[in-house]
């Protein structure tokens, strides 16, 4: 958490920290077959392909603000702004350059939202399974779910 | 040995310390030993699976992807589609080829991580140091996979379908190359 002020609709700085709420579901922070805490590309589903994030610099109680507004029990990733904007890739058949980016998307009740988007907007599965990739490779655990530790 | 029906038949001699030639491909391979009571010893090749990794069953196999049954359309809250029965069933069969299929090439084999995505697509999961593996089980007839060993969309993501076993041994050659290495 920061005290830097911002307003709701200001573009996201390069050094903003972004946190992705996500379920309390086991399939969401896997153990691999060694015993390392992975982050699965389910973590960053979207059906709209713009995965949801809060703007750090707007939660005055940090990563708790995300978990309390997502549901009871659920686990909060953290990400910097520059990071998801230096994900970008090229379609393999069109050649078309998908350029990643985040804007502020301030509801009426989280002032701090944000989404995670593409230039063009992401139309294949393979280029948002990419996406998904890259994102769950950038993140780290800031709070994971209740009992995330003890399964599997 | 005694051929079975229609096999070609083909007469080895064990030397005197009783040891048979098979020749290279049958390296490395077992074999239960059977003798009949007429005197010939029938040559088995099988599969031995260390306990821990277990069997592959069909309860096991229903244990593994019975939660993708319970779940909900927006069941991870962004909104994701629950899967289709038929997804998982094929889901499913899949995954009992592949383990078959690396067992009978004594490759690796770990069991997947279970997971769906937005379009309720089931996904199966591996990671092996930097390197992950997901099979995409998108329809009855179309998996596509993803290899990935860094975050670079373009220089270290590469991505295409798996519509043979061949694929899938080349993809897990590929995912356990180092511990393949240090045999």
């Amino acid at each position: 958490m920061t005290t830097e002020s911002s307003s709701n609709n200001s573009l996201v700085a390069e050094n903003e920290t972004l946190y992705r709420a996500i379920k309390n579901d086991p399939r969401m922070l896997p153990i691999d077959n060694q015993g390392i805490q992975r982050i699965s590309t389910s973590a960053f589903n979207d059906a709209g392909r713009r995965p949801s994030v809060d703007r750090a610099i707007l939660c005055p109680a940090g990563a708790i603000d995300t978990r309390n507004r997502f549901s009871q029990g659920s686990g909060v990733l953290s990400l910097v702004a520059a990071d998801v904007r230096a994900i970008s890739t090229v379609h393999g058949s069109t050649g078309q350059v998908y350029g990643v980016d985040v804007e502020p998307v301030p509801l009426p009740e989280n002032a701090a939202h944000a989404e995670i988007f593409g230039r063009p907007p992401f139309d294949t599965d393979k280029v948002f399974d990419r996406i998904k990739q890259s994102l769950a490779r950038i993140a780290t655990v800031v709070l994971p779910p209740d009992g995330a530790t003890n399964r599997e | 040995m005694k051929p079975g029906r229609g096999m070609l038949e083909e007469l080895k001699v064990a030397d005197q310390k009783g040891r048979i030639l098979l020749g290279s491909r049958y390296a490395g391979k077992r074999f239960a030993l059977r003798e009949e009571e007429d005197g010939t010893t029938v040559l088995t090749p099988v599969v031995v699976v260390a306990e821990h990794e277990g069997l592959i069953t069909s309860r096991r196999l229903a244990e593994c992807f019975a939660a993708l049954e319970q779940l909900f359309d927006n069941w991870d809250g962004n909104g994701s589609l629950a899967p289709l029965p038929g997804v998982i069933d094929h889901a499913r069969e899949a995954m009992a080829l592949l383990q078959a299929s690396a067992m009978a090439r004594d490759l690796p084999w770990s069991d997947p991580h279970i997971g769906v995505n937005e379009r309720g697509q089931v996904i199966l999961e591996w990671w092996q140091g930097d390197r992950a593996l997901t099979l995409f089980v998108r329809s009855s007839n179309q998996v596509d996979y993803l290899k990935a060993w860094g975050a670079n969309i373009q220089n270290e993501m590469e991505d295409g379908a798996v519509s043979q076993i061949a694929d899938f041994i080349a993809l897990s050659h590929w995912l356990y190359q180092d511990a393949e290495a240090s045999k």
